[in-house]
């Protein structure tokens, strides 16, 4: 083993409180240490290309660098040492800089000090071995969970750019929840005129195949090679069969809750949510279904012109392999209902959430666009908005800014004027006003002074129906007084809240998610696509709450991210995993329990023994495994337990 | 002996009996009497007529459990049938959460247990050898080979853990051998510890150094633990990764004890096996009951009561609140 | 702060993803701390086995402090969980084992908190400086 060591001085960074000469003097005493040498700027050119001199002249095994962080510069010196075609892993850097000379004042005490850092590092890289990484094969096929705006959005840019991909959406349609909405903040467009051209492009794509009706129901392999099977949920309707014609839903006798108008109405047992669903076709919901209640009715069946109802329609499972997967399931209402007794709890008729109002709003919803009164379906003239149900509220375990309530409820507030007249009084109530996105201040300020709505800043403390009215008490903290305000419609900011079944998808998925169910991003800021388990990337509100305009912007970001994984034939994996030595392995399975990526599987043997052994490719380095295994028997490549103990040997015998 | 002991007896032969005869399994493992009179040890009876060999006095100390853990059933596929006191139960059932003994292939006959006699404290209280001991209700009568015969009471030479069990009842059993005891009411106890505790760091140290000097590193805590079953890939034998160096010395010693109480953290009931087994008499209960004692109190945790629970150590909580700074 | 150096020994390991980071954000901030600390590098701090930091002591180290991501904020979304039960029962046993408590302590230094770092390592080795070298004759 021969060790070059070269000591930076950092022009004075380092070389004013440590002394860089003597030290490569007296690191030249170190066992195995052939070369040492002190270098002005080591990571310069002429620092490099020293450092490949002496390799190639004095024929060194192993480098090590003091100098900077080893996130500062270990890979600037891995590819210097692998061009003189060292192993990069036989290098070690030792932190001299940012946890030495920067941090210390005393010359002696410093470089004393930068000498035991760099005695450690020489003991670490006394044990390095060469390593490789590995290379897989890349499956380009990709998975999009959820068919929302982000999720259409991932799929027609990756579609694009030419890879296949599926989407796998829970409901009978895509669209998500921008398909529910009336028109869209800032420029107070139609929601539909903008999204189903999308939903139609995503139906009509040589690459995409659309899975509505379905959900993921277990995925295993890892980045480059997941192996996913999807559960396709009965419909009752052969949907190869069916041409969406809507005759049964118009003949259907019996009724059922209509997810998709928020509960503002109800559907047919039978039903097509909206009339430019995507794709077009009807499935029953059996619990409201007579056939399926009370064993009699069959009038679908009779109805259908293409002969597709199928009463015994069974789930099916199919298997996807796919390179990527995208989560994009979106977010749902904040249940407002359960937490705000205060408001009515749901018992006020006139008091409806955002999303029912936005069903109101819309020319195809319930009540053909027509704004009224849920009691007596008369025209309000006083309507007021409450801002932050469900958001910015601890005591409703809701802490979190739902981003979007601040700017629908601006626009809602403008239609509400254009629906009802101008001499509608609108009132909202609100905390703060959070309008951070391009034009969404300018909005604001519109609804304010052009449409003449009344910002009034306080929260509402209690809603009450009075004659006929409802009452709004609530405080004006501007002026600070209370005010009584007889409404006759209450529209409620429902913030936003995790998917439902978010928590379950994590699992499944093997991704982290957040205690209010979101999931959780590999870095806030540098990674704020990707999920913790390679492959897997999310976008849209599913991450957090959104607004359309940061949904899209981010799916195409995340596709952006999945092209850049696929773009490669083959994958590189980082060669820093856990390895297990099998003939040590006794097979108690405590690395399979503690993986947070299910990196270690059973492999038998040829004996009909079995052993842990772990996927490469799948493990991410952070060697859990190797601190739970009990003999020991895994090592973590790059930091196995012999380079500790010799690191700490070197710190405590010196 | 009292009646409740001698029907746990007959109850066990019966059982055993009953068990071997139907083929249910193709042996069962409880005490027979040793080589000494104050010595019981484990017996593994494969033909019905052996069964009148199966005892229980309290000098059942052995946890068979241990001869189920990996590698040791013998053959690995067969059908044992085993006798679990309380605390030994609690290390079956620490292997059963592992999924490291297959519960389809064991019959488990739980025996209620009044206590364990420290059959060291009772020969060191002669200084002749021991030649018979009778049980006779609340007493044991001793004789020694000179002659001299000696009545002590049952409860005063109960092994330590056994004088403040908290479990005299299997935690896990397919039939009974005998009637469910009262079971203890409040917190766990952990006994014997107060006055170690007490001692100043210096002490402690030094208390350990001089235990731990005399350890010869025979394996014996660790072979005869049930919920220790690396075998001959103990990193204890291991010289890469050097855990634990080979000097043999106070230090290297304790920290290869070190290795064992880790390693079984979370799994570990005390059962005391380890104690008992120690050639040198080192105190290990200082060790593994102050562990379970220190995660009761940190976790609420308590090794092998419930066949569903996970390990400690193979599972968190996010809301775990812990003592970090 | 204290300047003076070179009578104890102890250990830092810290999880490459927030603590170091934090560390080398003390040192780009110029955060001056004590010299008696050497910092060893691990991906996670559920890499860590508490037997290694009981290796340390048995090896002579007068101090060992480990310090990792703050939970929730772990790299590979577990690691710290796991981990922090482990250094949890090993903070208990220590004292028991006759090293003092002041001599190990495991705590979470995000990658942005280089205040917190120099002020948790200041902390912790005045406090071992205080105790002084060890004379252990167990561990």
């Amino acid at each position: 083993m021969r060790i070059g060591v070269f000591i930076c001085h950092c022009g004075t960074n380092i070389a004013a409180t440590v002394d860089s000469h003597g030290l490569a003097e007296r690191a030249a005493e170190l066992k195995d240490v052939v070369h040492t040498e002190d270098v002005m700027y080591t990571c310069s050119e002429p620092g490099q290309a020293g450092i490949q001199r002496a390799i190639r002249e004095k024929g060194l095994t192993r480098v090590v660098v003091a100098a900077c962080s080893p996130q500062m510069h270990e890979v600037t010196f891995r590819r210097c040492v692998e061009d003189a075609g060292l192993n990069p892993h036989l290098f070690e850097m030792a932190n001299i800089r940012e946890h030495c000379s920067w941090i210390h004042d005393d010359k002696e005490l410093a470089t004393e000090k930068a000498y035991e850092i760099i005695k450690m590092a020489v003991a670490k890289v006394r044990t390095a071995e060469p390593l490789f990484p590995n290379e897989v094969d890349v499956n380009k096929d990709v998975l999009v969970i959820g068919g929302g705006v982000a999720g259409i959005q991932v799929a027609l840019d990756l579609a694009d750019a030419g890879l296949k991909v599926t989407i796998v959406e829970r409901e009978t349609t895509i669209g998500g929840t921008m398909a529910r909405l009336d028109k869209t903040f800032p420029t107070i467009d139609c929601s539909a005129c903008i999204l189903t051209p999308r939903m139609v492009d995503a139906a009509h794509h040589e690459n995409i195949t659309i899975m509505a009706y379905s959900e993921v129901d277990r995925v295993q392999g890892y980045v480059g090679n997941f192996v996913v099977d999807i559960k396709r949920k009965a419909a009752m309707v052969d949907w190869n069969r069916c041409i969406g014609c809507e005759l049964c839903v118009q003949k259907c006798p019996a009724r059922g809750p209509d997810y998709f108008n928020a509960g503002l109405a109800e559907t047919k047992a039978i039903y097509i949510p909206f009339p430019q669903a995507v794709p077009k076709r009807a499935a029953i919901q059996t619990d409201y279904c007579r056939w399926f209640q009370q064993g009699k009715c069959r009038v679908c069946s009779r109805v259908c012109p293409a002969n597709a109802i199928d009463y015994d329609q069974q789930d099916t499972y199919v298997q996807r392999k796919v390179g990527a997967i995208v989560v994009a399931t979106g977010m749902d209402v904040f249940p407002w209902e359960e937490y705000y007794p205060q408001y009515g709890g749901g018992r006020i008729p006139d008091v409806i959430s955002g999303l029912q109002y936005e069903r109101m709003l819309n020319a195809s919803g319930p009540t053909g666009g027509h704004v009224h009164r849920i009691s007596n379906h008369e025209e309000p003239k006083t309507v007021v908005f409450i801002q932050c149900v469900g958001s910015r509220d601890e005591a409703v375990g809701r802490p979190y800014c739902s981003s979007v309530c601040c700017m629908y409820t601006a626009k809602q507030a403008i239609l509400t004027k254009s629906h009802c007249g101008d001499d509608t009084d609108v009132y909202v109530f609100y905390i703060d006003i959070r309008a951070t996105g391009k034009g969404y201040e300018e909005f604001i300020k519109r609804a304010q002074s052009e449409f003449g709505v009344n910002y009034v800043r306080g929260r509402v403390s209690k809603l009450y129906e009075d004659n006929g009215k409802v009452m709004v008490r609530g405080m004006d903290t501007l002026l600070g007084h209370q005010v009584e305000i007889p409404a006759d419609l209450v529209i409620l900011a429902t913030g936003t809240t995790s998917a439902e079944g978010a928590p379950q998808l994590a699992q499944t998925l093997n991704i982290s998610y957040d205690e209010f169910g979101f999931f959780k991003e590999s870095h806030p800021k540098l990674r704020p696509v990707e999920t913790n388990t390679a492959g897997i990337f999310l976008a849209g509100a599913c991450q957090s709450p959104k607004d359309i305009p940061t949904s899209v912007a981010q799916a195409s970001g995340t596709a952006s991210k999945v092209l850049g994984l696929l773009a490669k034939d083959k994958l590189k994996t980082s060669p820093e995993v856990a390895v297990v030595d099998q003939s040590r392995c006794v097979g108690c399975w405590k690395c399979i329990d503690v993986c947070p990526f299910s990196a270690p599987e059973k492999q038998e043997l040829r004996d009909g023994t079995s052993r842990s052994h772990v996927i490469e490719t799948v493990c991410q380095g952070c060697g859990i495994c190797v601190a739970t295994c009990p003999v020991n028997c895994i090592s973590l490549k790059g930091f196995t337990t012999d380079s500790l103990i010799d690191q700490l040997e070197e710190a405590l015998l010196g | 002996m009292s009646g409740a002991e001698i029907a746990r007896q007959d109850r066990i032969r019966e059982l055993a009996r009953q068990a071997l005869t139907e083929g249910k399994v193709d042996y069962f493992i409880g005490w027979k009497a040793g080589h000494v009179p104050s010595e019981v040890i484990p017996a593994f009876v494969r033909n019905v007529d052996e069964c009148d060999m199966l005892l229980w006095n309290p000098l059942c100390h052995h946890n068979l459990t241990t001869f189920l853990k990996r590698k040791m059933p013998d053959p690995p596929d067969a059908r044992i049938g085993v006798c679990v006191k309380g605390c030994d139960s609690r290390t079956l059932v620490a292997l059963l959460q592992e999924t490291l003994v297959d519960k389809e292939r064991l019959y488990v006959v739980g025996v209620p247990c009044d206590g364990i006699i420290d059959r060291r404290r009772l020969e060191k209280a002669f200084s002749d050898e021991v030649i018979d001991i009778a049980f006779q209700g609340e007493q044991v009568v001793v004789t020694t080979r000179g002659g001299e015969t000696k009545e002590l009471a049952y409860e005063e030479l109960l092994l330590e853990q056994c004088a403040s069990c908290d479990f005299p009842n299997p935690r896990y059993y397919d039939d009974l051998a005998g009637e469910l005891l009262p079971q203890p009411e409040g917190p766990p106890r952990f006994p014997g510890l107060e006055e170690y505790e007490a001692l100043s760091a210096e002490e402690k140290d030094r208390v350990l150094a001089d235990a731990f000097a005399t350890c010869i590193r025979c394996f014996a805590c660790i072979h005869v633990c049930p919920v220790c079953y690396c075998w001959d890939q103990c990193v204890n034998r291991s010289r890469r990764p050097a855990l634990v160096g080979q000097k043999v010395a106070a230090k290297e010693n304790l920290m290869f004890q070190m290795v064992h109480m880790f390693h079984v953290a979370g799994r570990c009931p005390s059962c005391g096996a380890c104690d008992r087994s120690c050639p040198v008499e080192i105190p290990l209960y200082l060790l593994h009951r102050k562990m379970n004692k220190e995660l009761f109190e940190m976790l609420g945790f308590q090794a092998g009561l419930n066949v569903e629970d996970k390990p400690v150590f193979q599972t968190f909580n996010i809301d775990d609140a812990l003592g970090e700074q | 702060m204290t300047d003076s150096s070179g009578n104890v020994k102890i250990i830092a390991i810290v999880c490459n993803w927030c603590s170091y980071a934090g560390a080398d954000g003390a040192g780009t901030a110029r955060l001056k701390q004590p010299y008696d600390f050497r910092v060893m590098r691990v991906p996670c701090t559920g890499r860590v086995d508490p037997l290694l930091a009981l290796k340390a002591f048995e090896k002579g180290a007068d101090g060992v402090l480990i310090s990792g991501c703050h939970p929730g904020d772990c790299h590979y979304s577990e690691g710290n969980y796991y981990a922090r039960r482990k250094f949890e029962l090993l903070k208990r046993m220590l004292p028991h084992l006759g090293i003092e408590p002041e001599r190990y302590t495991y705590t979470w230094v995000s990658a942005s908190e280089a205040a917190r770092w120099q002020q948790v390592v200041t902390n912790f080795v005045t406090k071992v400086g205080e105790l002084g070298p060890r004379q252990g004759g167990a561990l």
